[in-house]
């Protein structure tokens, strides 16, 4: 379709073979069977044209589309013949330009719905391409999250760690400083007692003279204070080595409430008088975890809530509870003690952190709780006030 | 006999302490001191004994329940500042011995677990040290004496001064009063 349905239509286009086979014979028996038919340009349509036959110009709008020629018929049978053939041209016309436009708006219709499918496809291909785009970038922004994450849990140990090396040194340094100096000063208490072989005199004068009494006394003093403090030395790298979770045992079933009452066992056989317990353990489902750990977290909450009360100066109670529900086990071990600051409260979990004096406590009583609680996925909380005592709430997590 | 006080928060520590400086004298160079040991667990205690006796040197742990051992060994300086003073300390961070070096001026940081040889001969160097510096300051007042530079009024003043800090100053108060302890005067 080149061409508009408004341009200047050509007879032939008019007059197709099959109107030309209709309209001749009409014509022909009108105009007395001498007639002719060409187009603006001369081209013959029908009949044969004599040079000196007159013509009658069909103008349907400003130039002529051809020409009706006769040589016999009369000007007036010429002129209607003229009439005849314009207003059948003109019907022609508007029922060609109609099917046209017709043609014209379908086509058009048919070519804006594709040019708009196109669109459609082409902005659907974007939409793909961007979604395809957002999931990669969104997979990687994860992956970046997931690897910052994990720096900072790296970064976190590095600081326990570090705490944990700085704590360390001053708990160890201290007792093997003592135990150091007091073994070179024993050597030289031997060396008293050596001294004694060669020493002129009786015994009993030598050994008053290196006033070796006060030597064996001393010397016995030194090696009971080194003992204690290995002993301490001994204590804190066993602490360590819990916390660190370096000796891991193998995991299997076991009912808390039992390592509850195993825990409080331990603590009852080194609890001053004035404290008791009070249980209050309703059945529990079995659990997947590290008994040994778990009894050395109970232990660890157990003994702080004793030592809160015995720091308290007045009798309490120790109140263990738990229960269970669809969604895991909650333990909770209140005390009647000492109680926390809110300041205390948040660096109770720190590694080394402690309120107690210097060889009675290293501070890694809850830290070590917390690593427990963590390694079975759990929750460790703490709620205090001054003077009135502390709740200690943990929950596992149980599978469904 | 040269008298040391010794602050440490664990017992067993003072202890050992005391059984090494106690069997053998400390020695520099050509110098012998045999020492009076005294000894307290708790910083507040041995101030108050700071305050009322004469020491030739001070030696505290850093990490102390109460008071660090630089803050006692501060307030040691402000009311003896000739005794010489030393750290003991299993622990302490880049900025505790920044502070120990500009705030007290410590001779010497020891490190637990210490080395006796080493504690000794640090005890021994301080206190050469601190008996250098008294002579030094004796033979140059001495000789601005001789010089006419300082009167003899001048050099007992300082003496006076050294014993008993702050004695040769009248500290006025607001209302023209003369403050003798400020420590008790009234807050308002």
């Amino acid at each position: 379709m080149t061409q508009g349905f408004d341009r200047e239509w050509q007879l032939d286009e008019l007059l197709d073979a099959a109107s030309q086979g209709k309209i001749g014979p009409a014509l022909s028996a009108l105009l007395g069977g001498d007639f002719a038919l060409t187009d603006q340009a001369g081209k013959t349509l029908w009949g044969q044209p004599s040079p000196e036959a007159r013509r009658e110009a069909l103008i349907l709008e400003l130039e002529p589309v051809g020409y009706l020629l006769s040589s016999s018929a009369s000007p007036a049978a010429l002129s209607a013949a003229r009439q005849l053939m314009l207003s059948l041209l003109r019907a022609e016309v508007r029922f060609k330009m109609a099917s046209t436009l017709h043609l014209e708006s379908v086509a058009e219709d048919f070519e804006s719905l594709k040019r708009e499918h196109a669109r459609l496809s082409e902005s659907e291909a974007r939409y793909k391409a961007l979604s395809g785009e957002l999931e990669a970038r969104v997979k990687k922004q994860v992956g970046e999250l997931e690897e910052r994450q994990q720096m900072l849990y790296e970064a976190e140990k590095l600081a326990s760690v570090g705490q944990l090396a700085a704590g360390m040194a001053h708990e160890i340094n201290n007792p093997l400083g003592f135990v150091r100096s007091n073994l070179t000063t024993f050597e030289k208490y031997l060396g008293k007692f050596a001294e004694l072989k060669t020493h002129p005199g009786s015994l009993a004068d030598g050994w008053q003279a290196l006033d070796l009494d006060f030597i064996l006394e001393d010397g016995i003093d030194l090696l009971h204070d080194s003992a204690k403090g290995m002993e301490r030395i001994a204590r804190i790298v066993a602490d360590l080595k819990a916390f660190s979770n370096v000796d891991r045992a193998s995991q299997e079933y076991a009912d808390l409430n039992n390592c509850l009452r195993e825990a409080v066992s331990m603590v009852e056989a080194q609890m001053p008088p004035g404290i008791h317990f009070r249980f209050d353990l309703l059945p529990l489902p079995g659990f997947v975890c590290l008994p040994g750990h778990i009894n050395q977290l109970f232990f660890n909450v157990i003994r702080n809530a004793v030592l809160a009360i015995a720091d308290s100066g007045r009798p309490g109670e120790v109140k263990i509870s738990s229960e269970a529900d669809e969604t895991g086990i909650h333990i909770r071990i209140h005390d009647t003690g000492v109680g926390m600051t809110a300041e205390q409260i948040g660096h109770a979990f720190e590694p080394f952190y402690t309120t107690r004096p210097v060889g009675s406590g290293v501070g890694l009583g809850l830290a070590t709780a917390r690593n427990v609680v963590q390694a079975h996925s759990g929750r460790i909380s703490l709620d205090s006030q001054p003077d009135v005592g502390t709740t200690v709430s943990l929950f596992f997590p149980t599978p469904p | 006999m040269s008298r040391i006080l010794i602050v440490d928060d664990e017992d067993s520590i003072l202890k050992a302490l005391k059984r090494v400086l106690r069997l053998a004298p400390c020695a520099y160079g050509n110098k012998s001191y045999t020492l009076e040991i005294v000894d307290f667990n708790s910083p507040l205690a041995a101030l108050e004994a700071a305050r009322n006796e004469e020491f030739d040197l001070f030696m505290s742990d850093y990490r102390m329940p109460g008071m660090d051992g630089i803050e006692f060994l501060k307030a040691a300086k402000a009311i003896q500042p000739d005794a010489a003073r030393l750290i003991l300390s299993g622990y302490a961070d880049l900025n505790a011995l920044v502070r120990a070096v500009n705030e007290v001026g410590i001779d010497r940081f020891i490190g637990k677990p210490w080395n006796d040889y080493d504690l000794m001969s640090a005890i021994g160097q301080a206190l050469a040290h601190r008996d250098l510096m008294l002579e030094n300051r004796q033979l140059a007042n001495l000789v601005r004496l001789e010089m006419g530079d300082i009167t003899p009024q001048q050099v007992e003043a300082e003496r006076l001064e050294r014993i008993e800090p702050g004695i040769t100053e009248v500290n006025w108060g607001p209302d023209g009063s003369v403050v003798l302890d400020p420590e008790f005067q009234s807050k308002d």
